[in-house]
């Protein structure tokens, strides 16, 4: 043992150690407090849970599924953003290539499995909260974070799926995004459209509505690839990073996981 | 006569985290105070009689708190042989603490009455400075008897206080006792360690290796360095001094044919300065680079400006009767008067 002793004393004090955990070996209170406070990880964590509430079989452990495969997801996709460009010329191209010529091109299967089963563990995690109503006060602004979430999981995976560029991603996002033409007030063929009008000038119409926005077009075309691109890999993942936290953190605030009914 | 230990004074340091965990186990003295992120002691429990009878509870919480901040007092009191014996193990065990640093410290008096206890001056530190900080109202009467050695103490700032006497016993107790043979204990951890920290490292050296092979590309995307530039006779029909620019604007890398007086050959657009693209100027007979002025006479040669070598040649043949222009071979001419190189049978076709 004293030879990891005397390794693990070089590396608590060197200079890096010393960098990036500011307080001191934690031998006393203060010093392990400061342990938990200084870590930003730690911190997000419950410092206590309910021996009951992180039984398997209450949990299921689905929401740290979801972040599991979020980590994953986030890896294997930024992996894949060095070989796929999203323009219309190279994106079916590069999709091939990936998994033709590219050695651990399997990132991009990976990729596509992670998410359909990020979306199951996510509405798995859902019924998970309403069946032990843990959704129930304190815990009701951490469900509307969730739903929040949910619906950016979803969103991720839709924009997602344009990016292969192949007949199935350009008619799935097509008939997807047509539904956006019935947005009340906001798509051109919704209810209320027809009464934003400014004398015989229509304002909602085909090329000004909601659809027209969410695809850079009227048609799924080069720019509905770029922004859904963008959509995907800054966006949307970006606000769900900082809604995970907030997510975390309030399951800590408001006392650690909730206990069975 | 024995004696066992009692709680007659429970308070809270500041830090509480309101984890419930101290309500859950001890109800009777402990209350959560979500409200104000603090737990309090009820106000019937700052009676040591209230406190008395349930000190293995009160004990037990202390213990339980994550962040110790559960702090008491006890006093030990003489009870009956068979009480002493009755209380639930836990109260008996801390009876039993403190005898044992006694019995170690004063070997020659093993049968001395214990005493009653006295508390551990570092935790006694703790608590003054506590105080003084502005800390809980419920010691606040505490200080004024205290020994001036923990009023010293006190002054201190609490970096400075000894490590807390309950940490410095689990360090006893973990040093070993003999340095010797390796027990079943060391072996089985180490043996652990090895292993676990081994999955890590191998784990984490695989992925970086991995991920070095995933950035090495297998397929590359280039242009053919070849280029093919049509019958020869287009170019023999130009006239001696004539440049060719139609393919200047090849990718990535374009280039001139121009006519000597004797052959053609294809010059590189790219400044041997610092690569800028010089421009063909028909009236001044010379090509012109826009950045820094350099310039080059119609054969590529460098005669004003700071460019430092003639313009490079590329591989010129013909195949058939189509000439073709290499662009993955070079001719260098070093200077304006070591030009040895433009004499290879592949830097120009003769016309």
């Amino acid at each position: 043992m004293s030879v990891f002793r005397s390794v693990e004393n070089y590396v608590r004090e060197s200079q890096i150690w010393g960098s990036i955990f500011r307080h001191g070996v934690p031998r006393d209170r203060r010093t392990r407090a400061m342990a938990i406070l200084s870590n930003v990880f730690l911190h997000l964590h419950p410092v206590a849970v309910r021996k009951s509430g992180i039984r398997l079989s209450f949990t299921w452990c689905m929401g740290g599924l979801t972040f599991f495969l979020f980590l994953a997801e986030t890896i294997t996709g930024v992996l894949l953003m060095f070989y796929y460009r999203p323009v219309v010329e190279y994106a079916y191209a590069d999709i091939i290539g990936l998994r033709a010529t590219v050695t651990l091109g399997l990132m991009r299967e990976i990729h596509r499995w992670g998410a359909h089963a990020m979306v199951i563990a996510i509405w798995l995690h859902m019924l998970r909260v309403f069946l032990t109503g843990s959704y129930k006060p304190p815990r009701e602004f951490n469900w509307g974070v969730g739903v929040i979430l949910l619906v950016l999981t979803l969103l991720l995976s839709f924009t997602g799926y344009l990016l292969p560029w192949d007949q199935l991603a350009i008619w799935a996002i097509t008939v997807g995004s047509n539904m956006a033409r019935a947005t009340p007030f906001l798509g051109h063929e919704g209810p209320g459209a027809a009464i934003l009008m400014v004398g015989d000038i229509p304002l909602i119409h085909a090329g000004s509505d909601a659809r027209f926005l969410l695809l850079g077009g009227t048609s799924v075309g080069p720019g509905a690839l770029l922004r859904f691109y963008v959509l995907h890999c800054i966006f949307l993942p970006l606000i769900a990073a900082v809604l995970i936290a907030v997510h975390f953190w309030r399951v800590r605030k408001d006392g650690a996981i909730s206990g069975p009914l | 006569m024995a004696t066992k230990e009692v709680v007659t004074k429970v308070w809270i340091d500041p830090g509480c985290i309101v984890c419930d965990a101290c309500e859950t186990t001890c109800p009777e003295v402990f209350e959560v105070q979500h409200d104000n992120e603090t737990c309090i002691i009820r106000p019937e429990a700052l009676q040591a009689e209230f406190t008395k009878p349930i000190t293995g509870t009160i004990i037990e919480a202390a213990e339980e708190c994550p962040v110790d901040v559960i702090k008491f007092e006890t006093v030990a009191v003489e009870v009956s042989e068979a009480e002493a014996a009755a209380p639930a193990p836990k109260a008996g065990a801390v009876a039993a603490a403190p005898a044992k640093p006694a019995a170690g410290a004063s070997p020659a008096k093993p049968t001395a009455p214990p005493k009653p206890k006295v508390l551990d001056p570092a935790i006694q530190a703790l608590l003054a400075a506590t105080t003084v900080r502005g800390g809980h109202v419920v010691i606040d009467e505490g200080l004024r008897d205290a020994p001036d050695s923990v009023k010293q103490l006190a002054k201190l700032s609490p970096d400075k206080l000894p490590p807390d006497a309950r940490h410095q016993r689990v360090l006893e107790k973990s040093k070993p006792e003999k340095s010797g043979e390796p027990t079943r204990r060391d072996v089985l951890t180490t043996g652990a360690m090895v292993v676990g920290w081994g999955s890590i490292l191998a784990g984490t050296g695989l992925s970086t290796l991995e991920f070095a092979r995933f950035m090495a590309p297998n397929v590359l995307e280039v242009s053919d360095p070849k280029v093919r530039c049509g019958a020869l006779s287009k170019f023999a029909a130009m006239a001696p001094g004539e440049v060719n620019i139609d393919y200047k604007p090849v990718k990535p890398s374009g280039f001139w044919i121009v006519r000597e007086e004797d052959r053609i050959a294809a010059l590189s657009i790219i400044c041997t300065h610092l690569g800028c693209i010089p421009s063909w100027l028909p009236n001044d007979r010379k090509f012109k680079c826009p950045c820094h002025g350099s310039g080059f006479t119609q054969n590529g040669t460098n005669f004003e400006g700071p460019a430092p070598r003639p313009l490079e040649r590329f591989r010129i043949y013909l195949d058939g009767n189509e000439v073709v222009v290499d662009r993955s071979r070079k001719f260098l001419a070093m200077g304006p008067n070591d030009t040895a190189a433009w004499n290879d049978p592949e830097a120009s076709i003769p016309v």
